[in-house]
């Protein structure tokens, strides 16, 4: 992955936008899921990600390491949706039903009320973990992300991936074993 | 709940089980009910998760809308740039360059505001003294009695008594000043506050100086002319005075109030001791009062001087201005046998005219 992004970075860097735009067809969904996650509505979120891509298309040049781009994007996803929440001073959980991106949908109509029920408490659950946490495990289901792709965007080793991985699930599922028990 | 089973169960939702694991964890959870809801809960997460997570797409249309604000962009910060540039500067770079300039007036400024003295001298008149030659200066030096040794030995003997009339009348000599009158210097009376003004005037051209705004310092009304070991001989003020210790021979001009000055003129006749002929000015500073600090400035220092007419363009703002004269070393006499040479030292001063140009400071 490095080095595919390292070629685009450098058909860019002399002049060729098409590099670009393929890490951007190659990182969108990642970045908007990252905003999403943020609890940040669905249409701000899509603004929100066309502004990390502007931003990175100018700060491109910037880059020194081609290897590192795909955490030095996430990055820029991480500080612009930061300082979007502060500047609108939203309140960081919300209802289930405020949140658009849940995507209940069409797979959802079929679900029962209590499966309804678990994902609202799911994902409540999922904005109380740590940030390293939800991070790691937002990026594992986003397009089943691989231990090396998330190691690259986190910049973590893979070992350390894998033993975040282990741990998030773990306290998500003893939070969520909390709350059935209650 | 076993923890092993736990491992495995997180190891399968990895897809990382071997075959023998992922029976182990099959058999386990037919026997165990614990790890069977814990395996039901992880697996229910896992969905619910995916679910959260996945379809979380943009719309296909992103990537075009994000052309279109990055080609916008770049004509935005196109037409910004040349907004804000100057012949095809950034406007950083001019006004980078007018603050550059400011500082340096601002210093250049306060440093002559604080340090009023001097600038780089200039002296016009290079004209080595020839003793066959007529000087470039109007005053006609070659006209100018020569004084040769012998005179001069006699002069010493024969002012001395003179002098110690100086010496019984301390404050020495004030005089007004010499007002100069076409090539030489006229007599004037050895009055204290004369008014030069009243002094006749000359009508030689070198004080019709083309200046409109210098004028003649030395000429205003209320300056004072204050000498030290000079006598007045003829048409000029000449020092001969053979002297061991250090003295403070001077010729000094005191003006009423503080003066600018620009440019001084001195002109001066020479000495011929023992065949060796030596400037007027020979061994001499010229100095100023720094009225700010209460002491005497240099402006200039002539050593072994052969100069007989001197321009100095200094610039400097004082009240009082003077030549003080050092001992020069003359050959007293040369032995022809083992031809070593005897020396002693000699103040030496001839001056037949200084002016003082600028202007007068009225604040």
């Amino acid at each position: 992955m490095p080095l595919e992004d390292a070629i685009y970075i450098e058909q860019c860097k002399n002049g060729d936008s098409s590099g670009f735009y393929n890490l951007v067809n190659k990182y969108k969904d990642l970045i908007f899921a990252v905003i999403l996650q943020r609890n940040i509505d669905r249409n701000n979120a899509e603004d929100l990600t066309q502004e990390v891509f502007v931003k990175a298309y100018y700060s491109l040049p910037k880059l020194k390491n081609s290897d590192k781009f795909a955490g030095w994007l996430y990055g820029i996803a991480y500080h612009t949706s930061i300082d979007w929440i502060r500047k609108r001073k939203k309140e960081r959980t919300v209802s289930i039903e405020q949140v658009p991106n849940l995507n209940l949908g069409n797979d959802q109509q079929d679900a029962d009320e209590e499966q309804k029920e678990r994902m609202k408490t799911l994902h409540e659950e999922l904005q109380e973990l740590p940030e390293e946490t939800k991070s790691i495990l937002m990026l594992r289901y986003i397009d089943e992300f691989s231990y090396e792709k998330i190691s690259s965007v986190l910049n973590l080793p893979i070992s350390t991936v894998e033993t975040r991985l282990y741990r998030a699930r773990q306290l998500l599922r003893a939070r969520m074993t909390k709350r059935e028990c209650a | 709940m076993h923890k092993n089973i736990e491992k495995l169960i997180l190891k399968s939702f990895e897809n990382k089980l071997t075959q023998q694991e992922q029976s182990e964890l099959n058999d386990h959870l037919l026997v165990c009910a614990s790890c069977k809801a814990l395996f039901e809960g992880y697996k229910r997460d896992d969905l619910l998760m995916g679910r959260i997570f996945k379809n979380k797409k943009l719309p296909p249309e992103f990537i075009e809308n994000l052309k279109k604000e990055i080609s916008s962009g770049i004509q935005r910060k196109t037409i910004i740039n040349d907004n804000k540039s100057i012949f095809g500067m950034p406007i950083v770079v001019p006004i980078g360059l007018a603050a550059i300039f400011l500082i340096a007036f601002a210093g250049i400024f306060t440093y002559n505001y604080f340090f009023p003295t001097k600038q780089p001298s200039v002296n016009r008149q290079q004209t080595p003294m020839n003793l066959n030659n007529t000087n470039t200066s109007d005053t006609q030096i070659s006209e100018m009695p020569e004084i040769t040794a012998e005179p001069l030995k006699e002069k010493l003997t024969a002012e001395l008594p003179k002098e110690n009339k100086t010496a019984e009348n301390p404050g020495s000599c004030t005089e007004t000043l010499l007002v100069a009158a076409g090539k030489t210097w006229q007599t004037a009376k050895t009055v204290e506050n004369v008014d030069t003004a009243s002094v006749k005037q000359g009508s030689g051209t070198r004080f019709d100086y083309n200046a409109s705004k210098e004028i003649r310092l030395d000429k205003i009304k209320g300056v004072k002319m204050k000498y030290e070991g000079f006598v007045k001989e003829n048409s000029r003020y000449v020092l001969s005075k053979s002297e061991s210790g250090a003295k403070n021979y001077y010729f000094e001009i005191i003006f009423p109030k503080k003066a600018e000055i620009n440019r001084i003129v001195v002109d001066t006749g020479y000495w011929n001791y023992k065949g060796e002929t030596y400037s007027g000015m020979y061994n001499c500073q010229i100095v100023y009062d720094n009225f700010k600090f209460g002491n005497w400035r240099v402006l200039k220092t002539y050593n072994k001087n052969k100069l007989l007419h001197l321009e100095i363009k200094e610039k400097c703002s004082t009240d009082k201005i003077k030549i003080e004269f050092r001992p020069a070393l003359v050959i007293e006499e040369r032995c022809s046998v083992t031809n070593n040479i005897t020396t002693t030292n000699v103040y030496l001063g001839n001056i037949s005219n200084f002016e003082v140009y600028g202007c007068e400071i009225t604040k």
